[in-house]
């Protein structure tokens, strides 16, 4: 025990000076109303009083409790004043909140009375980003660290391009661009600046590349027909170019996934036996495609379809049969999902094309 | 326009994979069908609690065995899904309603208002539902590659202790770290997209977005499929070299 104590001591201390670190951070989060303008309000007690039922359509009993709640102010210039709070709530709470003791809200003020405005939770957020990056320090040590900060730089790109886009620059080489950006960004940090990581980037555009004709086809020839829209109605922006976007940026992820899978590979196996032919690796390229794809799908899959589950029950529910609300909410997500899984099988073969090509340039 | 993409996929996978990609492509519309009849038993009124598991377990169960057979590798990481999951719904029921995360935030309302909201149901729990379902495929396929090649690391090497195995393992883990958390963060950017640029537009600011209902189911969301994917890691190693070195020390190693 004490040899593995002194064999680890460095990763040890590292280890807990950043956790120390994590829980100072979640801390700072947990106390930090003096960072917002708006009145942050802790509830102290909650007393629920049971209001009426009420009845839909189809026969559902809902009912209806109110709050009353006590709350210390914990801001501003009222900083520990108690205030009186309300709160009515459904029990299905398809769209209300019900609160707890602990719970703070943001509130409004409107003379002596206050109202709750939201609940606060950037406590939560914080502290789900910390427990997933102390496991990925934990079991990935410094290439897990990297490739949080790959997400990190990747999310800051996002910010930049929706400033760039309602700037009024064009959606298509903004997301072209952005593309780009995304797979060095990403497979670098993966990967390391070598001759396989370039290889992986190239058939990473390639392939989302020839995934985006794929789908310009499709659209081109059917129109949109039979995807609803509905749900992106809100936006103010043209929406079928935001949806290409979305579409675009959705299979990346996976698209760079199976690049760098099948190049590093081919490193691997050119490294073991340099003398290997061509077909020989395309063949394996072949059998690892086919290992993966079947999994990768299904990730894709469950990934996007999830999403429209609330709204579906919330159909179902409202007596709408299950093939309008299905073709009603997830067509969409099944567009995304089947425009993913086309560039992930798309480039099983352009990665083997490209590896072999940038792997074996430079070798006699 | 979605049946057509869908024959597109179809002669993609079975051009490229020929038979393994027709099973991946059954198994994918198995897992439809799953999906599909647990979605509408939850609207009959069939407890959350008891089907969100099942469902994750039978899809879990379709991907390895259906598609990847009936071996240690597969059985393995079986059991990997299943501890991680367990875990998992705790953490996320602690979450959820912990940040009020159930239901639709305000910026669905003008997509539900015209539906009545009295549909007595479990919304919170539903929130839980949704979490674990999506990071269902992504910790199946971050179990099945780690029990994969630490069992051609065990075939090569017999003699490898239960330490030497187990940290292989998290060798291995590390490579793909990496790139699941890319394939998860990509995928659903590419659905939160819209959500960013209406707050954008709507002017919303930083301490409304952080705060929102929507930003914060969508966020919980990815952290916890990346979560799950990096925690499986250790899970899956563990099993596996525990497995292989202690209770079937003196059993003949598998052949696949």
């Amino acid at each position: 025990m004490k040899d593995l104590f002194l064999q680890y001591r460095k990763s040890i201390f590292v280890g807990g000076l950043f956790f120390i670190v994590c829980l100072g951070v979640l801390f700072f989060v947990k106390n930090d109303y003096f960072l917002y303008d708006g009145i942050i309000a802790k509830i102290i007690s909650v007393e629920d009083i049971y209001d009426s039922t009420e009845e839909n359509t189809l026969g559902f009993q809902e009912q209806y409790y109110n709050q009353e709640m006590k709350a210390k102010i914990m801001n501003g210039k009222n900083k520990g004043n108690e205030i009186i709070l309300s709160n009515l709530y459904a029990s299905s709470l398809v769209y209300d909140n019900v609160y707890k003791v602990g719970d703070e809200v943001f509130v409004l003020e409107f003379g002596s009375a206050y109202t709750i405005d939201g609940v606060k939770r950037d406590t939560y957020l914080v502290f789900v980003l910390l427990v997933l990056l102390c496991s990925v320090v934990f079991v990935g040590h410094w290439k897990g660290l990297f490739s949080f900060f790959s997400l990190l730089c990747n999310t800051f790109l996002v910010y930049v391009y929706i400033l760039l886009y309602l700037r009024g620059i064009s959606i298509f080489p903004l997301t072209l661009g952005l593309m780009i950006c995304f797979s060095s960004i990403s497979l670098l940090f993966v990967s390391g600046f070598n001759k396989k990581t370039v290889s992986a980037i190239l058939s990473a555009l390639i392939g989302s590349i020839a995934m985006v004709v794929i789908a310009l086809l499709v659209i081109h020839f059917t129109n949109y027909q039979g995807v609803s829209f509905e749900y992106l109605d809100f936006l103010t922006i043209p929406i079928h170019d935001l949806f290409l976007a979305e579409l675009f940026i959705g299979g990346l992820g996976a698209i760079m996934d199976i690049s760098i899978t099948v190049s590093s590979s081919f490193q691997e196996l050119i490294d073991k036996n340099n003398e290997i032919s061509n077909k020989a690796l395309k063949q394996s390229g072949i059998e690892i495609g086919k290992d993966i794809m079947g999994t990768m799908v299904n990730v894709l899959f469950f990934t996007y379809v999830c999403g429209a589950i609330p709204s579906l029950i919330l159909y179902l529910r409202n007596g709408i049969t299950l093939t309008n609300a299905l073709g009603m909410n997830l067509s969409l997500e099944l567009t995304r999902f089947l425009v993913g899984s086309i560039g992930i099988v798309i480039t099983i073969p352009i990665s083997i094309v490209v590896s072999i090509f940038v792997l074996r340039r430079h070798e006699a | 326009m979605n049946f057509l993409l869908f024959i597109v996929l179809f002669l993609l996978m079975i051009g490229i994979g020929r038979k393994r990609g027709l099973k991946a492509f059954v198994a994918l519309l198995l897992n439809y069908l799953i999906l599909v009849i647990c979605i509408y038993l939850m609207a009959c009124g069939i407890s959350i609690l008891v089907l969100t598991p099942l469902c994750c377990i039978l899809v879990s169960s379709i991907i390895l065995f259906f598609i990847n057979g009936n071996n240690i590798k597969t059985r393995v990481a079986f059991i990997s899904v299943i501890v991680t999951l367990f875990f998992t719904i705790l953490f996320v029921i602690i979450v959820n309603s912990g940040a009020n995360l159930q239901g639709f935030g305000e910026e669905a309302y003008e997509g539900i208002f015209p539906y009545s909201f009295n549909i007595n149901f479990d919304m919170s729990m539903l929130g839980m539902a949704v979490v674990l379902m999506g990071l269902i495929g992504s910790i199946t396929d971050t179990s099945i590659a780690i029990t994969s090649a630490l069992h051609e690391v065990h075939v090569n090497n017999p003699d490898l202790s239960r330490k030497k195995l187990f940290l292989s393992g998290m060798n291995i883990g590390r490579d793909i770290l990496g790139t699941t958390l890319n394939t998860l963060f990509f995928a659903y950017l590419g659905g939160f997209l819209s959500l960013l640029f209406w707050f954008k537009t709507d002017s919303y600011n930083l301490s409304q977005i952080v705060n929102s209902k929507a930003f914060c189911s969508e966020i919980v969301r990815i952290l916890c499929s990346g979560l799950c994917s990096v925690v499986i890691i250790p899970v899956a190693s563990f099993l596996y070299s525990y497995g292989q070195t202690h209770n079937f020390s003196h059993k003949k190693i598998e052949k696949t």
